[in-house]
């Protein structure tokens, strides 16, 4: 489904160069629930970033289909990413200003709707069990409801592929439960989940799991 | 006898090409807490050197010399002639004529009494505008604004209307060496100073408004790439969710439009507002509003706040995505 090849990323500094990451080569088969673990400053968030089609690699390629996305112009991949990709952040990056209806509806309203709704809005707010909070604004809930609404916004465009950073790093173990509930029973569903963690026991729900150290893949 | 055969007989010249002579004392005095201006003449020459003026009080003055007159609509040359002139020689001692301008600001009109130096004068007629400062006097008989004044004899000015022959044959400077105390300039010098300072003051201007717009258009840049730098995890969550990069092109220079039409609309209302209030305090003139003004501010304020907001816009659409994946 999407596949990293020999991908090199550099970032350049003042100072010096950082390279972070290491000649990557990766393949993510459709349905599959991947998990990505490493410690802090190891290369995991670049490389989500570079399969979601957010940072172009220094080198290498990243194809969806057979495709590579790098060789898109900027507004075939922004469609391709705002029609195939669901993203979740440890920090949910809710807009403040937006209540909770309005946090899930603007990804439909971004992206090619996929014939998507307000009915589809409310539906999925309704599974994640906050229908009664739709005119509330993020800082009026807790934390667990905040990345729920994230969760749904990711998921409201029904997208193919869901990359979700650390999402249960700022939840208390009861709520970060939940969440990961969400993700394997949307893999069961039949989406591609890939799961960026450092905690070794999050990683281990997932099919399969990949570690990286210092930019460099390391399998388990 | 002619003020002109006068002056050349008193002052025992041989002086030819005078057609006419105009003495004037202008003092400053204060009507209704409105500074303006007083100034004595002799009537009937004041009214033969000033074309503007002729026509109002059914005075009209006939071609003498090498003088010329004005055009008066509906007056054939041959009505001209027929006509004998209802000349005011002379303008009563409590008569006073008032310029266009003062007379709107004060609410005269023909008729009405009017107090000043502690006497009360009638407004023989409103003058029409001529665009000079004389719109912004008050005319009254020289001998009465030097009694009044207390200077008796004196003048400040003597406006000449000379031949043209005879100023090529050099009127300026016999004039120079008849009244050595005198300066005497031609209307050419004194229009060729006034455009000297018109350009000045233009070009003041110009270089004053390109400061304004650097100054505001760093400002609103300032202002820009802040709200980037704010915005910078929106951006990134926005480009998240599938926004391309125009759209966030679109935000922002609407946000820009917003600033600039904003200012434009808060500019021109403040600058009226100011100009109305200060005008006629700073430089004695009175300020109306000027609607065009609106468009040119706000089409100025426009593109400036877009010019100002290109680079930080620019910025916006290069927000590096890893600022999303940090904590706030």
């Amino acid at each position: 489904m999407i596949r990293a090849e020999n991908i090199n990323k550099v970032f350049s500094g003042r100072h010096k160069n950082v390279q972070a990451l290491k000649n990557i080569s990766l393949k993510i088969k459709e349905g599959e629930f991947l998990s990505i673990i490493g410690s802090s400053g190891s290369g995991k968030s670049t490389l989500l970033l570079t399969l979601g089609g957010m940072i172009s690699p220094t080198s290498g390629r990243v194809f969806w289909k057979n495709d590579p996305i790098y060789e898109w112009k900027l507004n075939k991949r922004a469609d391709w990413r705002g029609q195939t990709i669901g993203f979740v952040f440890q920090t949910f990056n809710l807009l403040p200003y937006l209540n909770v209806y309005d946090n899930v509806q603007i990804s439909l309203g971004l992206s090619a709707r996929n014939g998507k709704n307000g009915e589809d809005v409310l539906k999925i707010l309704d599974r994640m069990g906050l229908s009664d909070r739709l005119e509330h604004v993020p800082s009026e809930l807790s934390v667990g409801q905040q990345q729920r609404i994230a969760l749904a916004r990711a998921l409201v465009k029904d997208p193919q592929l869901i990359l979700a950073d650390e999402p249960t790093g700022n939840l208390d173990p009861i709520t970060a439960s939940e969440i990961i509930n969400v993700l394997k029973e949307v893999n069961r569903e039949g989406k591609t989940i890939v799961l960026v963690t450092h905690d070794p026991h999050l990683a281990k729900l997932a099919d399969r799991t990949i570690k990286i150290v210092d930019g460099e893949l390391c399998a388990i | 006898m002619t003020y002109a055969m006068t002056f050349a007989t008193e002052t025992n010249s041989d002086i030819r090409g005078l057609d006419n002579l105009s003495p004037k004392l202008s003092i400053p005095i204060e009507i209704r807490g409105r500074k303006t201006v007083l100034t004595g003449i002799l009537p009937k020459n004041e009214f033969k050197s000033k074309a503007t003026w002729q026509g109002i009080l059914g005075v009209f003055s006939k071609p003498e010399g090498c003088g010329t007159i004005a055009d008066i609509p509906g007056l054939t040359d041959s009505k001209k002639n027929q006509v004998r002139k209802r000349v005011v020689d002379d303008l009563a001692e409590n008569a006073v004529l008032v310029g266009g301008d003062i007379a709107q600001i004060l609410g005269l009109k023909e008729g009405d009494a009017l107090d000043m130096l502690n006497k009360t004068f009638r407004v023989e007629a409103v003058l029409p505008m001529t665009g000079t400062v004389d719109d912004n006097r008050i005319f009254a008989h020289l001998h009465t604004v030097q009694v009044l004044s207390n200077r008796k004899s004196a003048l400040n000015v003597i406006e000449i209307i000379g031949c043209c022959s005879e100023i090529s044959k050099g009127l300026i400077q016999k004039l120079n060496k008849l009244l050595p105390d005198a300066k005497v300039v031609t209307i050419t010098q004194i229009v060729s100073t006034q455009i000297n300072t018109n350009k000045m003051m233009n070009n003041l201007s110009l270089l004053l408004l390109i400061i304004i717009i650097v100054i505001g258009g760093a400002g609103i840049a300032n202002y820009m790439f802040a709200n980037v730098y704010e915005r910078r995890r929106e951006i990134g969550i926005l480009t998240a969710m599938g926004a391309k990069p125009g759209w966030i092109v679109k935000l922002f220079l609407l946000k820009s439009l917003l600033i600039g039409l904003t200012g434009g609309i808060i500019g021109y209302i403040l600058g009226t507002l100011i100009a109305i209030v200060l005008g006629p305090k700073l430089a004695e003139i009175p300020v109306l509003p000027m609607p065009i003004l609106a468009v040119y501010g706000i089409i100025i304020s426009v593109l400036v706040s877009l010019t100002a907001s290109i680079w930080p816009i620019v910025r916006a659409t290069k927000v590096d995505p890893h600022v999303i994946m940090q904590e706030e």
